[in-house]
């Protein structure tokens, strides 16, 4: 009986670590389709503008714009109204997808060796890249966390975190006129191309 | 004697019991006065305790049994009134009803409950502070900054970008690659000198065989040859500002240097130390001049500003406020370059 349960708590204690190797596993698979998927329209699209629109699809599935938009605005997000909400994540996405596609030089692809995945907390995982992409080395980290499915909550390149770089910019805007200078911003940047 | 220890005894469990009580479960504070007079049983919740009161406070799990499947301590009524401790039972929260003590036994297991609360991060708003904590530096010349900021913007836009394109355009993609592999590569003093200045002997050796592969094999750097090495393919980068923050001297303040563009005052300094270790800087001393020294460091000039145009378009063309973006990005960056 008592060897029974040392068996059991055996079996366990190994299937914690199994289940993480698990989901990081799994979150791994998931970026490493999407971002083929991402390369193989990025090959075949003429110029970025165009990019941005037929990858627009695409991104909505695998990036939580939600979370992005959320957590770049920071505690101020409480003060918006749904609506305002909406508009925000709406013009926030527009502007990261044409960030995203605007990385792409026509003709040149990103070479992406995956190094090992990392679990901070149960649902969250980090994987780190290296990519090579014009004769340079970047390190980059995709942050990814199980929203509805894996979703790429954010990207860290070279140290720089986009939702932390668009988080201090919010924050100015957001100290000097509230809801509604934040969203003018966004107006702004979306608008200029 | 023996009954002063007794009494001692009795006040030391009842204190260790309150102790326990208001840290794990502060439902269970109903509480027990024992006075000359008799005995009054209090809620800690609802009421306060009464004031001048001589009596001596327990909880009342620790002087009655409970009638619950894991009783708790024996009881000990204890007569004698001692020095009262009940201000330990105040800080309880007023909003619920008193409960009847049969409940207490499972009340005890409340803590629980919060750990439910943070398994939904997702739509739950306890994630909007996440980018909190994000590596920032001083700014106190922020006004000038922004003009120097604004000034580099139009020299950018209006005499960089174009020379730039011009540059692009005259030379196809592999000829400026081996002008970047070349130019790297002869920077290799910077590398090696600020390795072993941060004590990096490992990283100094692979720097030194690096280059030595790349000289020879790669014919003066023009190839990167050692790109096929996996040990050599990624050594971290060094430069002098890095080896100032491994040393332990910080930013200091932000800087925005006219065509150069962002810095903090160490990594400004640093760049003096990374001028003078670039074999490119070395020309003038070794008697080259003119149109020769001209040749070799335009190319390198060119190369440079190209691939801070790039950097510098990735980083504002989608910004909400462009100085910020760059002020963050370049204080992000370095961070993780002093961490490497």
């Amino acid at each position: 009986m008592k060897k029974l349960s040392v068996l059991l708590s055996l079996a366990l204690l190994a299937a914690i670590p199994d289940s993480f190797a698990s989901s990081s596993a799994a979150a791994e698979d998931f970026l490493k389709k999407s971002v083929n998927e991402v390369v193989g329209i990025a090959k075949s699209s003429p110029n970025s503008s165009a990019l941005a629109e037929s990858l627009r699809p695409i991104l909505v599935k695998i990036i939580s714009f939600d979370a992005m938009t959320r957590r770049a605005v920071g505690p101020g997000w409480r003060q918006f109204t749904s609506e305002q909400q909406k508009e925000a994540i709406r013009l926030f996405s527009t502007l990261i997808i044409r960030t995203y596609s605007g990385k792409f030089t026509p003709g040149e692809l990103p070479e992406i060796t995956y190094k090992a995945a990392t679990s901070p907390s149960p649902e969250r995982v980090e994987v780190s890249t290296t990519t090579l992409y014009k004769g340079s080395r970047y390190n980059v980290i995709y942050r990814l966390e199980e929203i509805d499915g894996w979703r790429i909550t954010d990207v860290v390149i070279e140290g720089v975190s986009m939702v932390a770089n668009y988080r201090t910019q919010f924050d100015g805007e957001f100290k000097q006129g509230g809801v509604d200078a934040v969203l003018s911003a966004l107006k702004k940047s979306v608008s200029t191309p | 004697m023996k009954r002063l220890f007794f009494i001692l005894s009795a006040c030391a469990i009842a204190i260790s019991t309150l102790e326990a009580a208001t840290a794990s479960d502060l439902s269970n504070n109903d509480i027990v006065i024992i006075t000359k007079d008799g005995v009054e049983k209090v809620s800690a919740r609802g009421r306060k305790l009464p004031k001048n009161s001589n009596g001596t406070v327990f909880l009342r799990s620790a002087v009655e049994p409970l009638p619950s499947p894991t009783p708790q301590k024996p009881s000990k009524p204890a007569s004698k009134p001692t020095p009262k401790p009940q201000q330990r039972a105040t800080p309880a929260p007023a909003a619920k009803p008193p409960k009847p003590t049969a409940k207490a036994a499972a009340d005890t297991k409340e803590p629980t409950i919060r750990i439910q609360k943070k398994s939904t991060p997702a739509h739950a708003d306890d994630d909007l502070d996440e980018y909190s904590n994000v590596a920032t530096i001083a700014d106190p010349a922020e006004p000038v900054n922004r003009g120097t900021f604004w000034l580099n913007h139009q020299l950018y836009n209006y005499v960089l970008r174009p020379f730039s394109k011009a540059y692009e355009f005259v030379l196809p993609s592999p000829a400026r690659k081996a002008i970047h592999n070349v130019f790297e590569n002869a920077e290799y003093p910077v590398r090696v000198v600020n390795h072993a200045l941060q004590l990096e002997f490992k990283r100094a050796d692979l720097e030194t065989r690096k280059f030595v592969v790349n000289s020879v094999a790669g014919v003066g750097g023009i190839l990167r040859v050692s790109d096929r090495i996996p040990e050599l393919a990624n050594i971290p980068p060094a430069d002098t500002g890095q080896t100032f923050a491994k040393w332990g001297i910080g930013h200091g303040a932000y800087v925005v240097l006219p065509v150069l563009g962002p810095r903090s005052v160490r990594d400004t300094v640093g760049m003096a130390g990374d001028y003078a270790l670039n074999p490119v800087s070395w020309l003038s001393y070794g008697g080259v001049t003119g149109a020769t020294a001209l040749a070799i460091s335009g190319p390198s000039a060119a190369r440079n500003m190209n691939s801070r145009m790039n950097l510098y378009d990735a980083a504002t063309r989608d910004a909400i406020d462009p100085y910020i973006a760059v002020r963050t990005g370049y204080i992000q960056y370095r961070e993780q370059a002093a961490s490497k």
